[in-house]
C-alpha cells in the first residue's frame, strides 16, 4: 500500500500509473513464458490488437521511421554486446547504421542498396545489397508472410519494455521443431524493443534488448555528413551458379524450403564442398557434404553464438548441418538426406 | 617599441591618453604594427565571446593540409566530432589486424556431447604435455581417445571454422542484389 501511495505522488497521471502497475504484473508473466492470455484484455475501447496488424505496423515503421536506438545482444554464457542502430530517410532513400560498440567493433552503413562494411580484421568494402543482415531476422521486420508457412504468430498482450508500453508477440514453429521467439513492439512507434530466442526447453538462447529509443522527424544528422564519394567502392560478386546436386533432403521441417545449391571451395581450407541452403523464412540452415578425408571420425556437436553445428561422418562422407535450430532438428534434417534416384 | 605596443593596445581598447603619440597613420604605415593591430582585435573579439572571422587563412590552410595527409575513410563535411571518428579508428585498427585477416574469426563458445557414448577430442584444447607419458589415471574417459591423431584433430577444428565462416558468409551474401545485369558478364 505504501508503495502505491508513493507511486501516486510520483506520477500524477493516473492512467500512466495504471499502465505501470499492469505492465509490472505482465513483466512477471513474460518471465515465465506463460501462454496464459486470460489477463490480456485491458482497454475495451480500443479494437482488439492482432498479431497480423502489429506485424504490418512493424513493417511500415521499419520502412518509414527515422530512429536512433541503443541496444544490447546478450547470449547466456557470454558477454553482452552493445550496439547503436539507426535508420532514416535521407534524400528519398533509406539509410542505416549498425555499429558494434565493444572491442575492435564492426560498423555497417547502408545508403539505399549500397552497404559498406568496416570490420577490424579486413579492409573495408561495399556490397550492392537489398538489405543489411542485422540483429533481427530480416523477414521478421520486412516480410512476415515469408515465414507464415512455418510459424504461428500469437498476440500475447501488453508489457513494459525499455520504459515504454509495448505489444508482445510470440512466434512458434508449427511443428515445434525450431526455436521460439518473443517480440515486443513499442505501442507508439511499433519499432522492436525486445526480441528473445528460446530453446525448445524454454531456456533463453539470445536476447536483443533496446535500452534507448529516439524517434525523430528527420534522419540522424550523421548520415548527411558522410561523404559518399569516400566510401569503399562496390565489390561485384560473381553471380552464384545454380548447381544440381546428386542428393536431396526427402523430408524437411514444416515450412522449410531449399533456397540455394552450390558447389564451392571453403575459403579457409580450400576443401571442395557441396552446399544446400535451406530457409523457413526466419532462420537459414546450411547442409554441407564433403569427403571426410583424414579428419577425425567422431560426431561433432557444438554451438557457435546461437548457431548449432552438427557434423557426422558416414561412409567417408562428412555431413554438416549449421543453423539457428535445435540439435534434434539438425539431426532430423541430416537423417533425411537421400541420394537422388 | 615596448611603449609603442602599449600605445597600440590602448588604441585598440579605445583608451588612448592625451600624451600618447601613436596615430592610426603610424599603424597603417608599419606592417608589423598592422598585423599586431589585427591580432589584438581578434583576441579582443574572442575574449568578448563574439564570432571571429579569421582574415588570415594561412592557419586554416595548414590545418586543411594536415587533414589531407590523414588516412581518412569518410570525409565529413563539418568539423563536428561524429561518425567519421569511429570509422577512422576502425580503419587504423584494420591495418593493425590485417596480418590476422586470413585466420578464421570464429570462436567456439559452447560444446556439448550429442551422442553420449562418443568422446569428442576436439572439445578440449590440444594437450600441451608430452603424449603418453604419465597420463592422469583418473581421466579414464580420455583413454577412449588414447593417441588421437592430433593432426586430424587440428584439421577438424580448421574444417569446423571453415564451414561456420562459409555459412555466415552465405547468409550475408544471400542478400546481395541479383547481379546478372552486370556489364562485365560475357554473353
Amino acid at each position: 500500500m505504501k508503495k502505491t501511495l508513493k507511486l501516486k505522488s510520483k506520477f500524477l497521471d493516473l492512467s500512466f500509473l495504471f499502465l505501470t502497475i499492469v505492465s509490472l504484473s505482465f513483466a512477471g508473466h513474460s518471465q515465465t513464458h506463460s501462454n496464459d492470455t486470460s489477463t490480456v484484455a485491458l482497454d475495451e475501447s480500443k479494437p482488439a490488437m492482432t498479431a497480423e496488424y502489429a506485424l504490418s505496423k512493424l513493417v511500415k515503421a521499419m520502412e518509414q521511421t527515422n530512429y536512433d536506438m541503443s541496444l544490447i545482444v546478450y547470449r547466456p554464457g557470454s558477454e553482452p554486446i552493445p550496439y547503436v542502430w539507426r535508420r532514416g530517410t535521407l534524400d528519398g532513400e533509406r539509410v542505416e547504421l549498425l555499429n558494434e560498440l565493444n572491442g575492435p567493433g564492426a560498423q555497417i552503413i547502408r545508403f539505399g542498396k549500397q552497404v559498406s562494411y568496416f570490420e577490424a580484421d579486413k579492409p573495408a568494402y561495399t556490397l550492392s545489397q537489398e538489405y543489411v543482415k542485422g540483429l533481427l531476422p530480416h523477414n521478421l521486420l520486412h516480410a512476415p508472410e515469408a515465414f507464415s508457412q512455418a510459424y504461428d504468430v500469437i498476440y500475447v498482450g501488453r508489457a513494459r519494455v525499455a520504459g515504454l508500453s509495448t505489444h508482445q508477440l510470440r512466434i512458434v514453429s508449427k511443428d515445434k521443431s525450431r526455436y521460439s521467439y518473443a517480440l515486443w513492439l513499442d505501442e507508439a512507434s511499433f519499432l522492436p524493443l525486445k526480441f528473445s530466442t528460446f530453446t525448445l526447453e524454454g531456456e533463453l538462447l539470445e536476447l536483443v534488448q533496446v535500452t534507448h529509443l529516439n524517434v525523430t522527424d528527420i534522419a540522424h544528422p550523421d548520415f548527411a555528413q558522410v561523404d559518399r564519394g569516400t566510401l569503399p567502392p562496390v565489390q561485384h560478386l560473381n553471380p552464384s551458379k545454380n548447381f544440381t546436386l546428386q542428393w536431396t533432403i526427402s523430408k524437411l521441417p514444416v515450412g522449410m524450403q531449399e533456397v540455394k545449391k552450390r558447389v564451392t571451395r571453403l575459403g579457409i581450407t580450400g576443401e571442395l564442398v557441396e552446399h544446400l541452403l535451406l530457409s523457413d523464412g526466419l532462420v537459414d540452415v546450411s547442409v554441407y557434404l564433403q569427403p571426410s578425408g583424414e579428419v577425425a571420425q567422431e560426431d561433432v556437436l557444438l554451438r557457435n553464438q546461437s548457431d548449432t553445428f552438427l557434423a557426422r561422418v558416414k561412409d567417408n562422407v562428412q555431413v554438416t548441418v549449421i543453423g539457428k535450430i535445435p540439435a534434434q532438428t539438425a539431426n532430423t534434417i541430416m537423417q533425411y538426406i537421400r541420394t537422388k534416384p | 617599441m615596448g611603449n609603442k605596443q602599449e600605445q597600440l593596445s590602448a588604441l585598440v581598447d579605445g583608451q588612448m591618453q592625451a600624451t600618447d603619440s601613436l596615430t592610426l597613420d603610424d599603424v597603417y604605415s608599419d606592417d608589423m604594427m598592422l598585423q599586431k593591430w589585427q591580432r589584438y582585435h581578434t583576441i579582443g573579439d574572442v575574449m568578448r565571446g563574439e564570432s571571429v572571422t579569421v582574415a588570415d587563412n594561412s592557419l586554416l590552410d595548414r590545418i586543411a593540409d594536415a587533414l589531407d595527409d590523414e588516412p581518412t575513410v569518410l570525409a565529413p563535411r563539418s568539423k563536428r566530432k561524429t561518425l567519421k571518428d569511429n570509422v577512422v579508428t576502425l580503419f587504423k585498427q584494420s591495418s593493425q589486424f590485417a596480418v590476422a585477416a586470413g585466420v578464421a574469426a570464429v570462436m567456439i563458445l559452447g560444446v556439448q556431447n550429442y551422442n553420449q557414448t562418443d568422446v569428442q577430442p576436439f572439445m578440449t584444447a590440444p594437450t600441451s604435455g608430452p603424449q603418453g607419458a604419465l597420463a592422469p589415471v583418473s581421466l579414464s574417459q580420455t583413454r577412449n581417445i588414447a593417441n588421437p591423431d592430433r593432426q586430424a584433430v587440428v584439421e577438424q577444428r580448421k574444417r569446423i571454422n571453415a564451414l561456420l565462416v562459409d555459412h555466415k558468409q552465405q547468409l550475408q551474401r544471400n542478400t546481395v542484389s541479383d547481379e546478372t545485369e552486370e556489364p562485365e558478364q560475357q554473353p
